[in-house]
């Protein structure tokens, strides 16, 4: 191990997360907790309480007396009118219809909070309710939908499915899941000199808030500043659905030329936010004897709701993670986004590759069920291979699957608990026990191609410290981290001498959303390559500086210009110094100097100590007609098993055991990662049993606090959790070696659904029920798995 | 009478008077004082994020349950006026000669935090802990973490977080900020603006009076349900009344197997009083809520405010529990079963106060068990909840009391059902039937928490798991 390892090595056993000293101190600053100015006012908003509505009238003349409302803006104010990241569908403000409840008709400013709560009382807009389409069913039957049907398809489905051995057909309902990350949606807009904006927002998109905000106020782009400092968490809600907001504060900004701040209660922006869309997959598999999968069909529907947003861009992931992490040799799946009168769902950690690993697992285990075998003696039999190819072309390789396979089994002694689990379970009681062990296969880059580029900017300091900038925006993640530590080892310095500083739009442009698990691998490599193109230059200045005499050096002698200046060649892009331990050292002559005195050298020499890096993941292409292609850089993969037990009487769902493996590569901060694995399987968790969207008969949310909304909390993670990673040093493609890790694990929790299924089916087979295959929908809630144990 | 109210923040005096003491306390913090690390998520007291440490003011003669004073609430739900002669500490108070503290440091160091947003709260729970527990088992982290969420790390960074403070290295609240007295506690309190007005009596008979000369005045106590109507828009109580300088609020007794619990105090300290003697009452009480709110709530509240649903009524109407009430006329006492006379109506008059309840402790012949089921296990509101207090002799029931919540307008005791089972051998053919009579009887409704078909059976159920665990077999 080379001198430069070992220090890394060191490195890492003291870092922390960059925010963590001021997180436990309550000084991490995020939007509402930036002090009011004077004249600052608050914002909030007037939304639909109906799914589906023409607007007859708005009455605002009562609430504009309410003492303290500065004033009431509708969509007159808006430039331009309709919005959407993919298809314009979606108007900031309705002003003639209502597709949702929830929907935002109404700006409001006021001086104060209470003001504003007495004025949206005050607002009275007549509805004429119109029909509402509350359901996939229902969307589909009258053929309501958004975006064109896509499809994947290889080798001869229909004939080898008519020929197979077994068949099983079904549908697999999936509902949605509100993000509640905890910093509910915020922004202030700040009026600038000559018509300029600068917006804080917490937002995982701020180069589209910037973008969307001019087009909506009529404005140049170069108007518009937008900063992220950090997010009180994003998960993909803050992806797309941030920006409306913005464009809300920007225009009471600008109508009464004062800053404007709009933070939303829980309960409005459970409302008015969209979801993880929900599915209803339909399926029908062909199997031998063996369980071996010949052949599969799929139709996927996915509720949109009222607008596509991102919609159909989540379907086309869903439907190229429906093979999970099987080889399947002659499959077809088709992707069908609905519209709905629901709240326009949207990007939500896992995008839609949840769904569509959902649907696979749930047919292993109904095909384990129909032949009396154990669900992971079929997944090892149809798990991909090395060389396999995908439904979509891509070759699978740098595959750990089949490895992670059996030293799971092993590591948490499948089959004895498997045994001890069908004596329990015969023996009676009040419990009834299940056990699964899932796969995931997860592609790492957007499927949209031009999204996979990032920009950053990196400043070296005289002291030797550094400032950089990236499109990524901090949601909890611990991207800066990351970006800190590729850069403060690639200059042989101190992680605390780098600071990330807060992502804006005049520093970084352009950029992508931090989204589909990429922030770290995309802006870590651009900001590898902006501190290499530095390094390079003041490799050359180390270079000239040991050959010259030592008294050349200093501010004195170069900056009294008595010697002749140090020139560099902009296009000698190689670093032949070592930076290490903030010193230059040069292996030929042995000739040290300080970081910080080189960085004089290099200043008073007239070399730039600043740097613009570019990245973008080479050799993906992805052909959303012809769903052929390489749409992935590569793939995370893990395995995780569950056990559970279900009460008879109350159908109360514990998670007594979890055990997690999973491939990341090489390691980058491993208490950032465990931290990345941990809380992604529980938010799956949260969305395979507790978290229950529940809407009443005209499609109003009641579920819009965590009073009736039930996240995971301390109690409901797992009684015995194990989480592991394999070494997979091979992995090279990737910055330093690593692999991305913020939506994967959470499908590893797949596995706790799956294990419910199972204990559903052993009670199933007590009971002698006619039913072998237990129904479940997703959540499997208490009430759900009680009404199933009822049947 | 004063007009103002005075507490120490974080050390330091704060004199408040006018509309700023009908602020929440987390917006007075956050808005008033530029202590922001205190954050609000839902402002209803369910995910903690507002957590903060308070040792309330207490007359000289109310019991010390616990032995630091501090204890941690949800300050969202908490009104400012509430802050009457406490010591308050926040997030920002824990740094020890501006470095972090021990608490603050575990979390640094175990990845605690990743959005941060619910750090402040975690590091306030996990304070919380380590004033009333030394050696904490992960058991003990995961009860004092029950009223925080956190949607980022999965809590396990969390709980190795709290389990790896060195306590060598802590200092306790009650160490860094000894109890400093706020002068006057024995006068009373008004305070009227434009938009209301607190009035704060030292004596019952003067609550009466007030109370029935504005009769449409709010009682604020520990404000947990209070606090969410208010911060969610639904109540801007023109008039309030607090009792907290009324000593007799504060008697809380077991003596002779009765327990007697005033209106003052929390089910923290309700908790405290009846573990040994009620056991099963004090386990049903480690999944009623978060510590934060068991800190705030009050037994009387929450029987005052009549829910259906509420957790402790079942248990409270299977043990006979008498309510006293105060009024002009003096006092009176009722079971509480007779309290309710309709959804959220009560029998009480204009100028009557809640000052106590009472029950007795079940004697050791006696089966007492209690049941909720919820959506999710801890900090949830039941869909459906049960007490059962059963005598068997001669494999017979020979006294029975069963009480379900959650299936009609108030909490139900099942009368004719504890008659019709009672003096019939114990068999399962008597439980099927037990169980068939008492779904016959519930009409519940479909709501968010469940449909109307799920809530029937989990009251069979809930019946038969009682059976099952209990009464078979048995005797």
């Amino acid at each position: 191990m080379s001198h430069g390892e070992h220090k890394t090595t060191a490195q890492k056993l003291k870092i922390t997360h960059e925010s963590s000293q001021l997180h436990v101190a309550g000084t991490a600053e995020y939007v509402d907790d930036r002090p009011f100015l004077k004249g600052e006012c608050v914002v909030d908003v007037y939304y639909s309480p109906v799914a589906h509505a023409e607007i007859l009238s708005i009455n605002i003349k009562e609430a504009l007396e309410v003492d303290g409302v500065l004033g009431i803006y509708g969509s007159e104010e808006v430039h331009m009118k309709i919005w959407g990241n993919i298809f314009h569908d979606q108007p900031f403000l309705a002003d003639k219809l209502v597709q949702y409840a929830g929907e935002v008709i109404l700006i409001i400013a006021a001086e104060n909070r209470e003001a504003l709560l007495k004025a949206k009382k005050k607002i009275k807009v007549e509805f004429k309710e119109l029909p509402a389409v509350l359901s996939i069913q229902e969307a589909r039957k009258q053929k309501l939908f958004i975006g064109p049907c896509r499809k994947i398809e290889r080798g001869e489905v229909d004939k080898v499915m008519a020929l197979a051995p077994h068949r099983i057909k079904g549908v697999i309902e999936m509902a949605g899941q509100d993000h509640f990350y905890l910093e509910s949606q915020a922004c202030i807009a700040y009026p600038k000199e000559d018509g300029q904006v600068e917006i804080h927002i917490s937002s995982q998109h701020p180069s589209e808030v910037q973008q969307l905000v001019a087009e909506a106020l009529n404005l140049k782009f170069n108007q518009v500043v937008c900063i992220v400092k950090r997010m009180g968490g994003g998960f993909g809600g803050k992806e797309s659905q941030a920006a409306p907001f913005a464009v809300y504060a920007t225009i009471v900004a600008r109508k009464l030329n004062r800053p404007a701040r709009l933070i939303l209660t829980k309960d409005d922006d459970m409302q008015i936010t969209g979801k993880r869309n929900p599915f209803e997959n339909e399926y029908e598999v062909g199997f031998d004897d063996n369980g071996k999968i010949l052949a599969l069909n799929f139709e996927l529907y996915s509720d949109g709701g009222a607008y596509a947003d991102l919609s159909t861009a989540i379907m086309e992931r869903a439907m190229l993670h429906s093979d999970n992490a099987y080889y399947v040799p002659n499959m077809r799946v088709t992707g069908q986004v609905c519209k709905t009168n629901t709240a326009p769902n949207t990007a939500f950690r896992g995008f839609g590759g949840p769904k569509g690993m959902v649907t696979m697992e749930n047919i292993i285990e109904e095909i384990a069920l129909t032949l009396g075998k154990d669900s992971l003696d079929i997944r090892e039999k149809n798990v991909y291979q090395k060389g396999q190819t995908t439904h979509y072309g891509q070759e699978i390789d740098d595959n750990v699957l089949p490895e992670i396979f059996s030293q799971l089994r092993k590591d948490a002694d499948y089959d004895s608990r498997r045994k001890e689990i069908e004596s329990f379970n015969a023996s009676g009681g009040s419990l009834v026990k299940g056990m699964s062990l899932t796969p995931i296969k997860f592609g790492i880059s957007f499927t949209t191609r031009f999204l996979n580029q990032a920009n950053a900017l990196v400043n070296v300091l005289p002291d030797g410290t550094v400032q950089v900038s990236t499109g990524a925006t901090e949601m909890g993640q611990g991207v800066n981290t990351k970006i800190a530590q590729v850069v403060s080892d690639s200059l042989g310095i101190s992680i605390d001498d780098v600071r990330v500083m807060p992502t804006s739009t005049e520093k970084n442009a352009n950029t992508s959303a931090t989204a589909a698990s990429s922030g770290s691998d995309l802006n870590g490599r651009a900001a590898e390559v902006a501190t290499e193109k530095i390094k390079a230059r003041l490799s050359q200045v180390a270079l000239q500086v040991f050959a010259r005499p030592l008294e050349w050096r200093g501010r004195k002698v170069a900056g009294a210009g008595t010697v002749p200046e140090i020139k560099i060649d902009d296009n000698d892009t190689t670093c032949k110094v070592i930076f290490d331990n903030n010193e230059i050292y040069d292996p030929m002559t042995s000739q040290r100097i300080s970081f910080k005195d080189l960085l004089l050298e290099a200043y008073l020499n007239r070399v730039s100590l600043s740097s613009y890096g570019f990245y973008r993941y080479p050799g993906i292409f992805y052909n959303k007609e012809t769903g052929q292609g390489k749409p992935f850089f590569y793939f995370t993969n893990g395995v995780a098993v569950s056990e559970v037990s279900l009460d008879r009487y109350t159908g109360e769902v514990k998670v007594l055991r979890s055990d997690l493996l999973m491939d990341l590569g090489r390691v980058q901060i491993e208490g950032i990662d465990y931290g990345q694995v941990t809380g992604a399987f529980v938010q799956g968790m949260g969305w395979v049993t507790t978290e229950k969207l529940y809407y009443n008969e005209k499609g109003v949310l009641k579920t819009y606090s965590p009073s009736t909304y039930k996240i995971p909390s301390v109690h409901d993670t797992p009684r015995e959790f194990n989480v592991k990673f394999i070494e997979n040093p091979l992995n090279e493609r990737n910055v330093k070696g690593s692999k991305a890790v913020g939506e994967p694990p959470l499908m590893l929790a797949i596995s706790v659904w799956t294990a419910v299924k199972n204990a559903l089916a052993y009670d199933a087979r007590k009971k002698n029920k006619s039913q072998k295959i237990p129904k479940l929908k997703l959540p499997a809630t208490q009430e759900a798995v009680l009404m199933s144990l009822e049947s | 009478m004063r007009d103002s109210v005075s507490f120490y923040l974080n050390g330091v005096k704060k004199t408040v008077s006018g509309e700023n003491l009908f602020l929440p306390l987390s917006s007075y913090l956050r808005y008033e004082t530029q202590l922001t690390g205190t954050k609000v998520v839902c402002a209803e007291g369910d995910c903690g994020a507002c957590t903060v440490m308070l040792a309330k003011w207490k007359p000289e003669s109310a019991v010390k349950v616990t032995a630091s004073p501090y204890i941690g609430i949800n300050s969202c739900i908490a009104m400012t006026f509430a802050m009457d002669g406490a010591n308050l500490v926040t997030v920002e108070g824990l740094k020890e000669n501006n470095e972090l503290c021990e608490v603050q440091c575990s979390m640094v160091r175990n990845f605690g935090g990743q959005c941060g947003f619910c750090t402040p709260g975690f590091v306030m729970a996990i304070t919380n802990m380590f004033e009333h527990k030394k050696n904490p088992t992960e058991q003990n982290a995961k009860n004092y973490l029950t009223g925080n969420l956190c949607r980022c790390t999965g809590y396990q960074p969390i709980i190795k977080s709290a389990l790896d403070v060195d306590i060598a290295k802590h200092n306790t609240l009650n160490k860094k900020y000894p109890l400093k007295p706020v002068s006057q506690m024995t006068e009373g309190v008004l305070v009227k603006t434009a938009f209301a007005e607190y009035f704060a009596p030292v004596t019952i008979e003067e609550a009466c009076k007030y109370k029935s000369e504005n009769p449409e005045c709010t009682i604020f106590s520990g404000a947990t349900d209070l606090g969410v109507q208010f911060n969610k828009g639904h109540i801007r109580p023109k008039k309030i009344l607090s009792l907290h300088l009324i000593p007799e609020m504060y008697v809380s007794s077991v003596s002779e197997k009765v327990v007697i619990v005033g209106a003052r105090v929390t089910l923290s300290e309700l908790q405290k009083l009846i573990e040994k003697e009620v056991p099963s009452l004090d386990r049903f009480l480690n999944i009623f809520a978060s510590p934060q709110i068991k800190n705030s709530a009050t037994l009387v509240g929450n029987l005052a405010n009549a829910s259906p649903i509420a957790d402790t009524t079942p248990a409270m109407m299977s043990l006979d529990a008498k309510v006293t009430v105060y009024g002009l006329k003096g006092s009176r006492s009722m079971p509480l079963k007779d309290f309710y006379v309709g959804y959220k109506k009560l029998n009480l008059q204009q100028d009557e106060i809640i000052t106590s309840v009472t029950f007795k402790v079940p004697p050791t012949d006696h089966i007492f068990e209690n049941y909720k089921v919820s959506q999710r296990r801890d900090l949830d509101i039941s869909t459906v909840n049960a007490s059962f207090n059963f005598k068997i002799e001669n494999k017979k029931v020979s006294f029975a009391r069963i009480s379900l919540g959650g299936v009609g307008a108030t909490t139900l005791r099942m009368t004719e059902v504890e008659d019709k089972i009672s003096n019939v051998a114990i068999d399962s053919q008597w439980v099927s039937n037990t169980k068939k009579l008492l779904m016959d009887s519930v009409k519940p409704l479909t709501d968010v928490r469940g449909q109307a078909d799920y809530r029937k059976i989990l009251v069979g159920n809930l019946f038969e798991k009682f059976a099952a665990e209990n009464l078979l077999g048995k005797n």
